[in-house]
C-alpha cells in the first residue's frame, strides 16, 4: 500500500519550511562562529586565514581571561546558591496554598518573567546606588554615616540576578511538587509522621529532579547572563557573556569573542545535555 | 436481504494479526454486536468498515458494492465514538449540524432536522448548549444525533455507554434500541459488556484473539454456547465432572449423588458439564454441600459452596425465600436443560 | 493537607518584598515630580512621561520592538503549526532531530546568538537591517511556538477528526473547521508569549541592530549605560504595564501556571 510512502511525504512536507529556517540561520551562522573562533587576530592585519587554536590557548592562558571565568563561576555558584534557598522554600508554600491565594501569588512569582530584565535590573540599580534607596534609608535613621554603594560589586550584581532567575527555580520545582499526589502527604500524616519527617523523607525526595532541574537552568542562565552584569557591573566586573560583547564590539577582535562565544556554547550544552540527561535517567524510575 | 457483507477481513500489525479472517453478513435494519474482551479485534474490525483502517485482506461490501476505495468521508455511515468526539467549540445544534453542512443541505432544511434529531434523543431545547457544559449522557445523546442526522447506511457505535454510570447506562441502552428501532438503520455495536451486547442487539458475534467464536442471538449464545470461551466470557459457570451411563435403554449423567436423566443417545464414559450459577438449584436431595460464603447483592444472592464435586457457586433470587447461612449443609441439583457439555476439542464448532 | 504556619507565611512575605520591590521602585520613581532620581512620597507627576513623548527616539524605538515583535512571532506561529503537526502525527526519520533542533535555541546563551547573527549577517549582507532582526527573533521565539502548539495538538483527540471526516468533511475542511479553531487558544497563548520574549529580548539584539533598527530594551540599554534618571525609569514602568497586560491575557486564556509549566499536568482547580 502507499499510505505509508504518502503519510512520510507528508511529514517532511509540513516540516520542510521551519527545518530549513533552523538549517539555515541556526546552524550554518554557530557553524559560522566556530570557523571565525579558529582564524588568528592581529590589531593591524585584521583576520588571517590561518587556522589555529591561538584563540583558545590564549583564553586559557591569559589571567585576565582566567579572572573573568572564575568571576562568572562564582557568581553563578552564588546566584544557584540563593535560588535554592530561597526559591524552594517558596515552592513549596505555594504548593501547599489554597485557591485562589494559591494561583494569585504564582502569578505574583512567576510575573517577573514577563517583565524585561532591563527593567527589572533598573529597580536595582535604583535601590543599590549611593541615592538609592537602601542607603538614604540607613542614613536616614542614623544607622551609617558614609553612604554606601552596591552599584558596581559583585554582590549587587548577585542580589539582582538571584531576583531575575528565583522564578526559573520556583518554576521547576513547582513543577515537580504538582506530579506529587496531595494525598501523600495525608497518607504519611496519618501513618503517624511529623510535619519535618513529612518534608524530609516524603517531599524532599520527590521534589529533588525539579530542584535538580532548577538549579541546573538557574546556574546555565546565570553564567551567561549579559543585561544585569552589564548594568550593575560595569566596566569593571566582566563575566564571560560582557567580555565576548567588549572584544566583539569594543576592542572588534571578533575570533577571540567567538572563541569565547564558542567555549560558553560548549559549556551550556555539556550541562544542559549530558547532566540534565543523568539526572533524567536516575530519577524516571520514580516519575514513569 | 444481505445489506452489509464482509468477507475474509484480516488485518496484520507487522507480524500481529489484529483481525482474523471475519466472514460477517448483517441484513438491513438489523443491530448487531461485535462483542468480546479487549484485544479481540473488535475495534479494529469497527475502524476497517468506517474506513479508518485500511484491511490487509478482504472485503467489505454494503448492498453488494464494494468500498475498498471509498475513503471514510465517502461511505456515509454514522459514528458515534467511546470519548463522543464532540467538537468542543461548537454547541450541540451545530455539532449536528456539521454533516448536514458537508452534504450542502440547505439552511432551512438544516435547522429543522437538527431540531427534529436533537428532539429525536431527547435534547429538546439544550441545543444551544456547548458539549463541555452538558453530562455525560447528554454528550452521548448529542453524538448520536450528529451520527443520525445525515440518515447514515450504517450506524457504528464504539463503546458508546462505557463512560457512563450504571443507572444511565441502562436508560440509555434502553433508548438506544427504541430509537434504532424507530428509524430502522442497520447498526453495529462494539462493546466488552455482554449484559449491553444481550440488551440490545438481534445477534451477537463474540470475537477471541482476532476471530469470530459464535455468531447468534444472544439467547442462543448464552443458552448453546459453541466454545469454553464463550462459555466463560458471556457469564460465569461451573465445570462439574460427570458419567454418562446407560440404563435399560435410557442415558443418565451421574454427578455424585445426584443423577440427572438425558435425552437421545450418548456416548458413554466420563465427561464434564457447564452449569450456569443461576440454574444450580437448593433440594432436599442430591449433591451434599456445605456453605462457604455468602454475599447479598441486591436483587439476589450470591452463595459459594463446598460439595464433592469441588468448589460450586450458586445464584439465589431475593424472592423473600429463607436462604441457608454459612455452615449450613445443602443439597444441590439441576436438570438437564441446565447444564451442557464442556466441548473438550479446540475452540471451533 | 496541613496549612502554611506563621514561620512559613513570614518566609512567603519576605519572598514577595524581595520579588516585587525593584519593579515598585520603578514605578514610583517613573512617577517624581522631581528632577533628579527620588520616590514621590507626597506629589506624583506624569512630567517624565511627557518628556519621553517628546523626545520621540523611545517612541520610534517602542514602534521598532513592536514591528519586529509582530512579525518575528506571527512567522514562528505559522512555521510551528505545520511543523508541531507533522511531530504530533506522524513518525518519520529525523522525527527526534528535528525536535530538539527546534527546541535547541532556548539552550543557547543569547551572547552566543548575537555574536552568530552579527558574524552571518556581516557574511551575507544582512547586518543592521530589519529584515535581520526578524529572522533571528523568529529563531529565538520558535521554541515557545513550538512547544505551545504541540502541547495543545497532544490534547487533541483523534477521534474528534475521525468524526469530521465520517461526516462527509476532507482534510483542508475538517483542519479549517475542526482541527485549527480547537488549537486556537494555544495559539494565541503560544503567540503571546513569543510576542513578549521578542519585545524583550536585549542581549542578542545589542549585536545586530544598527542604529536605524535599534529596539526598545537596546535603546535603554544604551541610556542606562550613561546615566539613570527617571526618564528610563518612566519606560520601564511603561514595560511594566505591557508585561502585566500580556501577563493576565494568558492567564485568562490558557492558566499561567499550565503555560509555563507544560501541559501534561492536571489543571489546578
Amino acid at each position: 500500500m502507499m499510505a505509508s510512502h504518502r503519510r512520510r511525504l507528508n511529514a517532511y512536507f509540513l516540516s520542510a519550511p521551519a527545518a530549513i529556517l533552523i538549517v539555515a540561520f541556526l546552524v550554518t551562522p554557530i557553524l559560522s562562529t566556530v570557523l571565525l573562533s579558529l582564524r588568528e587576530y592581529s590589531t593591524y592585519g585584521g583576520i588571517s586565514d590561518t587556522i589555529s587554536l591561538l584563540n583558545y590557548r590564549d583564553i586559557f592562558t591569559d589571567s585576565y581571561f582566567a579572572e573573568v571565568l572564575l568571576r562568572t563561576m562564582k557568581i553563578s555558584l552564588l546566584v544557584t546558591l540563593g535560588a535554592l534557598v530561597l526559591g524552594v522554600p517558596e515552592a513549596y508554600i505555594l504548593y501547599r496554598m489554597r485557591s485562589p491565594w494559591r494561583n494569585i501569588f504564582l502569578l505574583v512569582v512567576l510575573g517577573p518573567l514577563f517583565i524585561s530584565v532591563v527593567a527589572r535590573t533598573l529597580g536595582w540599580a535604583l535601590i543599590f546606588g549611593s541615592t538609592g534607596l537602601i542607603s538614604s534609608t540607613l542614613q536616614r535613621f542614623g544607622l551609617i554615616s558614609q553612604p554606601f554603594d552596591l552599584m558596581y560589586t559583585e554582590t549587587g550584581v548577585v542580589i539582582a540576578l538571584i531576583h531575575v532567575l528565583v522564578p526559573y527555580m520556583v518554576l521547576s520545582v513547582w513543577a515537580s511538587l504538582q506530579r506529587l499526589d496531595r494525598r501523600i502527604e495525608s497518607a504519611a500524616e496519618s501513618l503517624g509522621a511529623s510535619q519535618i519527617t513529612i518534608i524530609r523523607r516524603i517531599v524532599l525526595p520527590l521534589a529533588l529532579p525539579g530542584i535538580l532541574a532548577g538549579s541546573l537552568i538557574v546556574f546555565a542562565l546565570a553564567a551567561s547572563a549579559f543585561a544585569t552584569p552589564a548594568i550593575l557591573g560595569g566596566r569593571r566586573l566582566k563575566v564571560v557573556a560582557t567580555l565576548a560583547y567588549d572584544e566583539f564590539l569594543n576592542t572588534l577582535n571578533w575570533p577571540l569573542g567567538a572563541a569565547v562565544a564558542i567555549l560558553l556554547l560548549i559549556f551550556i550544552a555539556i550541562l544542559m545535555t549530558v547532566i540534565n540527561k543523568w539526572i533524567e535517567s536516575k530519577y524516571s524510575e520514580v516519575f514513569k | 436481504m444481505t445489506f452489509l457483507q464482509i468477507k475474509g477481513l484480516r488485518k496484520l500489525y507487522g507480524p500481529h494479526v489484529g483481525v482474523h479472517n471475519i466472514d460477517l453478513t448483517v441484513e438491513k435494519g438489523e443491530f448487531v454486536s461485535l462483542l468480546g474482551p479487549s484485544g479481540c479485534g473488535k475495534t479494529t474490525a469497527l475502524q476497517m468498515i468506517a474506513g479508518f483502517i485500511e484491511p490487509t485482506d478482504g472485503d467489505i461490501a454494503v448492498d453488494g458494492v464494494s468500498l475498498a476505495r471509498v475513503p471514510p468521508a465517502k461511505r456515509n455511515f454514522g459514528i458515534v465514538f467511546q470519548s463522543y468526539a464532540l467538537f468542543p467549540h461548537m454547541t450541540a445544534a451545530q455539532n449536528v449540524a456539521f454533516g448536514l453542512e458537508m452534504r450542502k443541505v440547505g439552511a432551512v432544511e438544516i435547522a429543522s432536522r437538527v431540531k427534529e434529531t436533537l428532539s429525536l434523543v431527547g435534547l429538546d431545547g439544550l441545543g444551544d448548549r456547548y458539549p463541555r457544559r452538558m453530562s455525560g449522557g447528554q454528550q452521548q445523546r448529542v453524538a448520536l444525533a450528529r451520527a443520525l442526522v445525515v440518515r447514515p447506511r450504517l450506524l457504528l457505535l464504539d463503546e458508546p455507554l462505557s463512560n457512563l454510570d450504571a443507572k444511565i447506562r441502562e436508560e440509555m441502552q434502553e433508548e438506544l434500541r427504541s430509537i434504532q428501532r424507530n428509524v430502522g438503520t442497520t447498526t453495529v455495536l462494539v462493546t466488552h459488556d455482554q449484559g449491553e451486547a444481550f440488551a440490545l442487539s438481534d445477534r451477537v458475534i463474540v470475537m477471541n484473539k482476532g476471530r469470530v467464536e459464535q455468531v447468534g442471538h444472544p439467547e442462543t449464545a448464552y443458552g448453546n454456547p459453541s466454545s469454553q470461551f464463550v462459555q466463560n466470557f458471556l457469564g460465569r459457570t461451573n465445570v462439574v465432572s460427570a458419567k454418562i451411563i446407560e440404563r435399560d435403554g435410557s442415558y443418565y449423567a451421574v454427578f455424585d449423588a445426584l443423577e440427572v436423566r438425558l435425552s437421545g443417545p450418548q456416548t458413554t464414559g466420563p465427561t464434564r458439564f457447564n452449569v450456569r450459577p443461576e440454574r444450580v438449584r437448593l433440594s432436599s436431595d442430591g449433591i451434599a454441600a456445605e456453605v462457604r460464603r455468602r454475599v447479598f447483592q441486591g436483587h439476589q444472592w450470591f452463595l459459594q459452596l463446598s460439595s464433592p464435586l469441588g468448589q460450586m457457586e450458586m445464584l439465589a433470587a431475593n424472592d423473600g425465600t429463607v436462604l441457608p447461612s454459612v455452615g449450613d449443609r445443602v443439597h444441590l441439583s439441576w436438570s438437564e436443560t441446565d447444564i451442557q457439555k464442556v466441548d473438550e476439542g479446540s475452540a471451533g464448532t | 493537607m496541613s496549612r502554611n504556619g506563621f514561620l512559613s507565611l513570614l518566609f512567603h512575605a519576605v519572598f514577595i518584598i524581595f520579588s516585587m520591590a525593584p519593579i515598585v521602585i520603578v514605578c514610583l520613581v517613573a512617577f517624581t515630580p522631581t528632577g533628579y532620581l527620588s520616590v514621590p512620597v507626597t506629589s506624583f507627576s506624569l512630567r517624565w512621561f511627557a518628556a519621553l513623548y517628546e523626545r520621540g527616539d523611545f517612541l520610534g524605538s517602542a514602534l521598532t520592538s513592536l514591528w519586529l515583535g509582530l512579525a518575528a512571532s506571527t512567522i514562528a506561529l505559522i512555521l510551528s503549526v505545520p511543523a508541531a503537526l507533522a511531530i504530533f502525527r506522524y513518525r518519520f526519520y529525523g522525527r527526534e532531530a528535528f525536535l530538539s533542533l527546534l527546541q535547541s535555541p532556548l539552550m543557547i546563551p543569547h551572547v552566543v546568538l548575537g555574536i552568530a547573527f552579527l558574524r552571518f549577517f556581516s557574511q551575507i549582507g544582512l547586518t543592521g537591517t530589519f529584515a535581520g532582526l526578524v529572522i533571528a527573533h523568529v529563531i529565538v521565539v520558535i521554541p515557545f511556538t513550538m512547544r505551545m502548539v504541540l502541547s495543545n495538538a497532544g490534547s487533541l483527540d483523534a477521534s474528534v477528526e475521525s468524526a469530521a471526516e465520517s461526516l462527509g468533511a476532507g482534510p483542508l475542511t475538517t483542519f479549517r473547521r475542526i482541527t485549527l479553531p480547537m488549537l486556537v487558544p494555544g495559539l494565541a497563548a503560544g503567540w503571546l508569549l513569543a510576542f513578549i520574549t521578542s519585545f524583550d529580548e536585549l542581549t542578542m539584539t545589542t549585536f545586530i541592530a544598527s542604529p536605524q533598527t535599534v529596539t526598545l530594551p537596546v535603546r535603554m540599554f544604551n541610556y542606562i549605560q550613561d546615566n539613570i534618571d527617571p526618564l528610563v525609569a518612566a519606560v520601564s514602568a511603561a514595560l511594566i504595564g505591557v508585561a502585566v497586560l500580556v501577563m493576565v491575557i494568558l492567564d485568562r486564556l490558557f492558566g499561567l501556571d499550565r503555560l509555563l509549566v507544560g501541559g501534561e499536568q492536571k489543571g489546578s482547580s
